[in-house]
């Protein structure tokens, strides 16, 4: 099954998963042997995903981070709705088609709540 | 350890970024800075309260006002300051449009006359000590043109007393900056102690082992004595001058009292501990630290700041002895 970001296609080749870093506060006591941990909350789930767009990279890709969450869909289901941190790509030579073939990286954000 | 926060403005909880409370022996009033990302409906001059510490512990420390909002575009985030209570005294000016008959008490207490000024304020919260000194008894205690707490603050100076708010009420009590008897809480390293960082000095900065007093004329007094931290028959002085002084045996005591509290040599210690609530100004904590030599060296708390951010909650002490 095929992953959709905002409805448009998009074949994933590799994908981080979500990712999670705790907000934690390190407290060093003098003389110490221990860490004192202070758990301040957490922040929202990362995920990178580096994926080929065969068509439309930037009418419809390149124009997602807009400030607006947009569903994410996997070949494992629905991930929620996303905001995109980031989109990079670079252009694939591929003489068997007439539209720019990319490989994009885009870092994506979900709430972790 | 799980932080903690309940920040509540005009009785509604705020999500905040990061908070520190600040309040000390010397500082009129506790002070209390947020950062925060939404502040829908939140004005000034609204009243405050904040109760922090770990989900297992946690308590209130400060109550009061807000003064001021600072807004920053990027990456959007508010600034609010505020001052506890004592702020209403500030900001309330004595005002008689009669100046032939200005505020003014006849044969009062001490800690009535602070009361009776903090209530112009609006402030009823009050708990003060009995001090055994009246004021207005050979001619009225008159204040006009004046800020309630500069009022309050000279009937302080002269007693050497302190006037000062906690978790919401105003306290007029003698409080000197010297460590009590007992402490309330130990300082100390290892892995079951709390201290993060320590620096300790001392100097003669506020040593005063001489008191002049004025009154109204010709009332004066005087007190001092040697200090083995000076130069031989060498006298660092203080003066104490007000008109409410009209008895000489006010200037008497009010010179004795104030050379006590200044003819000492000035001891301080810097330190941060692991975030703790219960640290509060005025109080005595005990510290065990074989690098400063001290093995239970008790210190009173002139100032405490309480920070608790992402990168966790800090307290910075300032003790004196």
């Amino acid at each position: 099954m095929a992953w959709t970001i905002n409805g448009v296609t998009i074949h994933v080749e590799e994908d981080s998963d979500w990712k999670w870093t705790p907000r934690i506060g390190e407290i060093n006591v003098l003389d110490s042997t221990q860490t004192l941990i202070h758990h301040a909350g957490r922040p929202s789930y990362t995920r990178t995903l580096q994926f080929v767009v065969f068509s439309g990279y930037q009418e419809n890709i390149l124009t997602l981070p807009s400030g607006q969450v947009v569903p994410l869909v996997s070949d494992l289901g629905a991930q929620g709705n996303v905001t995109i941190k980031s989109v990079s790509a670079k252009r694939l030579l591929d003489i068997s088609r007439n539209t720019g073939v990319y490989r994009c990286t885009m870092e994506i954000i979900k709430s972790g709540s | 350890m799980i932080l903690y926060s309940d920040i509540s403005i005009n009785s509604n909880p705020v999500e905040i970024l990061s908070v520190e409370v600040t309040e000390g022996h010397k500082q009129a009033a506790a002070r209390i800075t947020l950062e925060l990302s939404d502040i829908s409906g939140v004005e000034l001059n609204h009243p405050i309260t904040a109760d922090f510490g770990y989900t297992s512990s946690h308590g209130n420390i400060f109550t009061g006002y807000i003064d001021a909002i600072t807004e920053t575009r990027m990456p959007g985030i508010y600034r609010l300051e505020g001052r506890d209570i004592v702020k209403r005294a500030m900001e309330h000016f004595i005002v008689t449009t009669d100046l032939e008959n200005p505020w003014s008490r006849n044969n009062i207490p001490a800690e009535n006359l602070v009361r009776d000024l903090l209530a112009e304020a609006g402030i009823t919260n009050y708990s003060g000590d009995a001090t055994s000194f009246t004021f207005g008894v050979s001619c009225p205690a008159e204040f006009n043109l004046i800020a309630a707490w500069d009022a309050v603050t000279q009937v302080c100076n002269i007693l050497a007393y302190n006037c000062y708010a906690k978790n919401g009420t105003v306290y007029f009590k003698r409080v000197t900056p010297v460590p009590a008897e007992t402490a309330t809480k130990t300082l100390t390293i290892g892995n079951s102690g709390n201290i993060l960082t320590e620096e300790y000095s001392r100097s003669t900065d506020n040593l005063r082992n001489k008191v002049v007093v004025f009154g109204r004329p010709p009332i004066y007094a005087e007190r001092s004595i040697v200090s083995p931290h000076l130069p031989s028959g060498f006298y660092k002085t203080a003066i104490v001058s007000s008109e409410l002084i009209d008895l000489q045996s006010m200037a008497d005591s009010s010179a004795e009292y104030n050379l006590a509290l200044y003819n000492k040599l000035t001891e301080s210690v810097s330190i941060e501990i692991a975030g703790d609530y219960t640290v509060r100004a005025r109080d005595t904590v005990e510290i065990i630290e074989p690098f400063l030599s001290m093995y239970g060296d008790k210190w009173f708390v002139f100032s405490v700041s309480h920070n608790l951010s992402e990168r966790g909650y800090i307290t910075r002490l300032n003790l004196t002895r």
